[in-house]
């Protein structure tokens, strides 16, 4: 009734724009291919999805709230959505907000995320290590930025789209990722002008091109060299079933001990019931642990018994 | 007329009989194996990775991808067709997609077909759309993706599955999108 005809209004929303420069919100992109295809192949990009559509708009209401709640606290803003380029880069970006505080101005950008990702972020670097590439190319978005508008320090304006919740990051310039960018510009600008598309990744990489827009024109090789074995190990799978059998008791046992360990604190010396218990504070020596690696395994049940 | 006496040699029978266990044994651990697999394939999936078109459920383009993953499936030489075809009621298009899918020495060529006037793309409302209105990309992307889906599925006998053997493989199906197509 309501949701069915929101729906219907979404969908007609769903569009995508015209692209001859590199934008800075895509620039920290990890793939040439996909940066080139933005270029040369727009028209033929597959456009978002309801919940994708979705997803960007109630990004653009966040934005708009995040700027009034600024204008309503006293910041004084100079600019919004205001176009930059660099035009020897062909690199364009529209800056969220420019700020004036302290005597200085501040490019912001505002970025909504679940709590799931504000509580994970904390510093640049956590952006740069993140799991997700559209998380990593943040601080490209704000490199860009900051080169755009000829400035040596952005914020990083994120807000929790549950809690509304704000964090702010302070960015600096940063000449190892602006020469990253600018060589990333003039490589996409002189292949888009030859008309050559950068060479398919050997490695296919599953968070980034199994998600692309481009997919179906990029069609990429998929090689995957670690096929799942059928070991048939009788020990092995009595060990396995073993372990499946005293998991609830050792979980249990966990659950026990942490409650004991709580209510017994302090106690130095007791009889309770059948048990003798004693205790005593420990001082838990720093120290630090090696780098090494291991292995770490996952234990799944096909079947329930 | 003295009978000739035939003598029936016992030993190849034996053998043949022995041959037949063998085979029997042999068909029966492949028979638990694919089944084991299949199993495996569920289990690794969950209720998003499936809808519900009427009451068969179909493994969906993410959940292909994970067992994809899992089994180590991988593609290539992919390649989509376009074909502009034209009847009464217009122009419209057909995209056919076709690649190699391999799992250890098994080696299959799997399609995957979408077109303009498929029931989600090409019509609303119980109309067909013009050409125009029609996300072309999306089109072509889908069969790329029935592609993967055919070939994952072909390699691992993940067809004609119920909604019994997803609820065994823990798989709360009424958690799963139901999809329908609106007539009009």
């Amino acid at each position: 009734m309501i949701v069915e005809k929101i729906q219907e209004f979404i969908e007609k929303k769903k569009r995508i724009t015209p692209c001859h420069v590199n934008r800075a919100s895509e620039i920290g992109h990890p793939c040439y291919r996909y940066l080139y295809f933005l270029r040369t192949a727009w028209d033929q990009a597959q456009l978002p999805t309801y919940k994708q559509q979705l997803v960007f708009d109630e990004g653009k209401l966040q934005e708009k709230a995040v700027l009034r709640l600024l204008e309503d606290a006293g910041f004084d803003i100079v600019a919004t959505q205001r176009p930059y380029e660099i035009k020897e880069l062909k690199l364009v970006g529209h800056i969220d907000a420019v700020v004036f505080i302290n005597k200085s101005f501040f490019p912001i950008e505002i970025k909504s995320m679940s709590p799931f990702f504000f509580e994970s972020l904390h510093t640049v670097k956590d952006f740069l290590n993140h799991k997700y590439a559209h998380i990593r190319k943040i601080p490209f978005q704000l490199q860009a930025y900051l080169m755009l508008a000829k400035l040596k320090e952005a914020v990083l304006l994120l807000k929790n789209r549950s809690s509304g919740e704000l964090k702010e990051i302070v960015v600096t310039q940063d000449e190892k990722m602006q020469n990253e960018i600018r060589v990333k510009c003039q490589t996409i600008n002189d292949l888009v002008e030859k008309q050559v598309a950068p060479e398919i990744h050997e490695e296919f990489d599953e968070t980034i091109c199994s998600m692309c827009r481009f997919a179906h024109i990029c069609l990429p090789d998929v090689k995957r060299k670690d096929e799942l074995k059928l070991i048939e190990d009788e020990e092995l799978i009595a060990l396995l079933e073993k372990r499946e059998q005293l998991k609830p008791f050792h979980d249990e046992y966990l659950e026990v001990d942490k409650i004991l360990s709580k209510r017994l604190e302090g106690i130095e010396k007791a009889i309770i019931g059948d048990f003798i218990i004693t205790g005593k504070w420990v001082k838990r020596r720093e120290y630090k642990v090696p780098e090494t690696t291991y292995w770490k395994k996952r234990i799944l049940r096909i079947k329930k018994p | 007329m003295r009978q000739e006496v035939i003598q029936v040699a016992k030993e190849p029978a034996l053998i043949e009989h022995d041959a037949l266990v063998e085979l029997a044994e042999k068909s029966e651990k492949r028979i638990e194996a694919v089944k084991k697999i299949i199993r495996a394939a569920l289990r690794i999936t969950n209720h998003r990775d499936w809808v519900l078109i009427g009451s068969e459920p179909y493994l969906t383009a993410s959940g292909a991808e994970k067992v994809a993953r899992l089994f180590g499936i991988s593609w290539y030489d992919m390649k989509i067709e376009e074909e502009e075809r034209e009847d009464e009621k217009g122009k419209f298009f057909m995209f056919t997609c076709k690649a190699k899918f391999k799992l250890g020495e098994t080696e299959i060529e799997a399609v995957g077909t979408s077109s303009t006037r498929s029931k989600f793309f090409g019509w609303v409302k119980g109309k067909l759309r013009e050409l125009h209105e029609v996300d072309i990309p999306s089109v072509k992307k889908t069969a790329m993706t029935n592609c993967i889906l055919n070939g994952v599925k072909r390699l691992l006998g993940l067809r004609n599955l119920t909604l019994e053997d997803l609820k065994s493989a823990g798989i709360n199906i009424e958690k799963i999108t139901r999809v329908t197509f609106k007539e009009g």
